[in-house]
């Protein structure tokens, strides 16, 4: 399903040069859940990033379902990040502007389906994800808890082949945390979902199939 | 933009109420300026009433005479040139010759100065007044001298009480003059038809021609010409530059007589109270418009691609999220294109009305006319012109402030944006 191949990401500035990936070798196969561990700054979301294209790598080769990604035109890119990919990210990420139900019906919108039924799916992933009645409601009106689930909800409605998150449950307390694990594994379970998880949980990760560690933008298993 | 859209542009707009005003009011203070510039040409170039179908005319309003010392004497067209010249050599009804005066009345307590032209009988077919009762004077009253006027509502309303004025007379200049005719009001900015009263021009004396005296050369009439099939502005360029090589004839050999003219409304405007010669034509005056509404517009063009960029900065947030669920650079790039074009549109429509609202109220001084020393009565009513040219202009600012920081912005990487990156 996703298979990275020397894979190598280097952030450079005026004066310093960081090497965030190195020579990542991965290949993960479809409907896998697998969480990847690591100290902070090991480049654990960069390399979710490169997974998601919303980052290009330095050196290396990105194969999503059989194809490799480079060479893709800005429009390819955004078919393949509607239509395949999915995103959960640490710090949410919600459009403060819009409210529960536009966030969440964000990714419906680049794709062809209509107004009814881009309401149907909104309202159906928000009652699985019980913020139905706070629809109308801005995220500046919601707990951090209830962001994350509408940050989730956002990543799903869409159905995607791959969900990447970001430290899904990192925002939350024990308890939410719980509960998105459990709506996460519901999803892998079910619908055949791919997710690669960052997280720093090590409890979380063993509930994972896999666990890929990294240091210092290597893989260390 | 999709009613949603439109209604969540709206909200944020009135969410962030200092930047909305510091937008709009870029866009309509300079927007408004420009309309007003363009109303006041407008309507000083095609007047509504009786001249509004000037671009069928051509006009003569200067003559100059140089001496071969270096003296000039410059004015507008002799009578005894236009009698002698014109009157019987081009088609009579085609044109009109008028010249402004003043006329005195008094009353029991105080004195009225009217505004006064005296004309020809041609003058009522040339131009299109609009009659409210009885009618012109004809050929014949004109050639024989007869005391007849015609007179405006304003006057009929402040003379007669707005009764029935035809029959009635007045008594203006020493002249017991009979009303046979009473027009609508004409805006003093038709330059070639405002007057509050109208006269024939025998009642009037005029100073001989003299072609060796400079000054007594000139005169004070303006010739208008209505051109028709068999009359073209060919024939009346000729003519008119027929008659001018034969009063420089006259003139002698030290004297060079030179017409101003024919010109069309538009020239008149732009070339005022030039010298025909130096005057370099009506392209040169439609650019130089053009200039001034570019040095007008790039200012505030240039501040609003600062305080796009300072809007588009704080939407990059959002862009990122956008791309990162599936989002085109084209899609982001026309949504911020479209927002920018409601906003300069909404800009726009408020500078239309500021500038409309400012040309009711401050008419007598915007739309000051040099012929006349009343304030002007400008009719200002919605123009399509203006209003397509403000569309224009508003597409314009759009385009400026909007496509290069959101183009710039839809290239960056949304990892790189969610991280804080900026542009």
């Amino acid at each position: 399903m996703i298979q990275l191949e020397n894979i190598s990401k280097v952030y450079q500035t005026k004066n310093i040069e960081t090497l965030a990936l190195d020579n990542i070798n991965l290949e993960i196969q479809s409907g896998e859940f697998l969480s990847v561990m690591g100290p902070s700054g090991c480049g654990k979301s960069t390399l979710l990033n490169v997974m998601g294209l919303l980052d290009n790598p330095t050196k290396g080769q990105l194969i999503l379902d059989g194809i490799a990604i480079d060479g893709y035109t800005d429009k390819a890119l955004a078919h393949m990040r509607n239509q395949k990919l999915g995103f959960i990210f640490q710090n949410f990420h919600l459009i403060s502007s819009l409210n529960v139900r536009d966030n969440v019906e964000l990714p419906l919108l680049y794709r062809k389906i209509s107004a009814p039924e881009r309401k149907r799916r909104t309202e159906e992933i928000l009652e699985q994800v019980g913020l139905k009645h706070r629809s109308r409601h801005f995220p500046s009106e919601l707990s951090g808890g209830q962001c994350q689930r509408v940050a989730v909800a956002r990543a799903i409605v869409g159905q995607p082949e791959i969900l990447l998150a970001d430290e899904p449950t990192g925002n939350l307390d024990s308890k939410m945390g719980e509960d998105i694990m459990i709506l996460l594994k519901s999803l892998n379970r079910d619908l055949g979902t791919t997710i690669v998880m960052v997280t720093h949980d090590r409890a979380l990760a063993s509930e994972t199939q896999r666990i890929i560690h990294l240091f210092d933008g290597r893989q260390v298993n | 933009m999709k009613y949603r859209h439109f209604k969540q542009f709206l909200e944020q707009l009135g969410k962030n109420k200092f930047f909305t005003f510091l937008n709009l009011f870029g866009i309509s203070i300079p927007l408004m300026i420009i309309m007003l510039m363009i109303l006041q040409i407008d309507l000083s170039i095609h007047p509504s009433g009786p001249e509004e179908n000037n671009d069928q005319m051509l006009f003569v309003n200067a003559t100059r005479i140089k001496s071969s010392s270096g003296g000039y004497a410059r004015g507008k067209v002799h009578l005894d040139i236009i009698e002698k010249y014109f009157k019987h050599q081009v088609p009579e009804e085609t044109m009109a010759f008028s010249t402004v005066s003043s006329a005195t009345r008094f009353e029991t307590n105080s004195v009225m100065d009217i505004p006064l032209r005296y004309t020809n009988s041609a003058f009522w077919q040339v131009f299109n007044f609009h009659f409210l009762e009885g009618r012109s004077y004809t050929r014949e009253n004109v050639k024989q001298g007869d005391q007849v006027i015609v007179i405006s509502r304003k006057i009929r309303q402040q003379v007669f009480d707005n009764k029935k004025a035809v029959g009635k007379t007045l008594q203006l200049n020493g002249h017991t003059c009979r009303v046979i005719g009473v027009v609508e009001d004409v805006s003093s900015l038709g330059r070639n038809t405002y007057a509050q009263v109208w006269m024939p021009y025998t009642l009037r004396s005029n100073p001989p021609f003299n072609p060796r005296g400079m000054g007594s050369a000139t005169g004070d009439y303006t010739l208008t010409f209505k051109t028709t099939e068999d009359w073209d502005f060919q024939d009346v360029r000729e003519h008119v530059a027929t008659v001018g090589s034969k009063l420089n004839n006259i003139m002698g050999e030290d004297r060079e007589f030179i017409f101003g003219g024919p010109s069309k409304a538009a020239e008149i405007y732009f070339r005022g109270y030039r010298d025909p010669e130096s005057y370099s034509g009506l392209l040169s005056s439609y650019l130089g418009v053009a200039g001034k509404i570019l040095i007008i517009l790039l200012l505030p063009a240039l501040n609003l691609v600062s305080l796009n960029l300072t809007r588009i900065q704080e939407k990059s947030h959002e862009i990122a999220i956008r791309k990162a669920f599936g989002a085109t650079r084209q899609n982001l790039v026309v949504r911020v294109m479209l927002e920018n074009s409601v906003l300069t549109l909404i800009g726009g429509i408020i500078g239309l009305f500021m500038a409309y609202g400012v040309a009711i109220a401050f008419k007598s001084y915007i739309f000051s006319s040099y012929y006349v020393e009343t304030p002007a009565q400008a009719i200002v009513q919605m123009n399509y012109s203006v209003f397509f040219v403000l569309i224009l202009v508003s597409l314009t600012f759009s385009v400026l402030s909007g496509l290069i920081p959101s183009m710039r912005i839809s290239r960056l990487q949304p990892a790189y944006v969610l991280k804080g990156g900026a542009l």
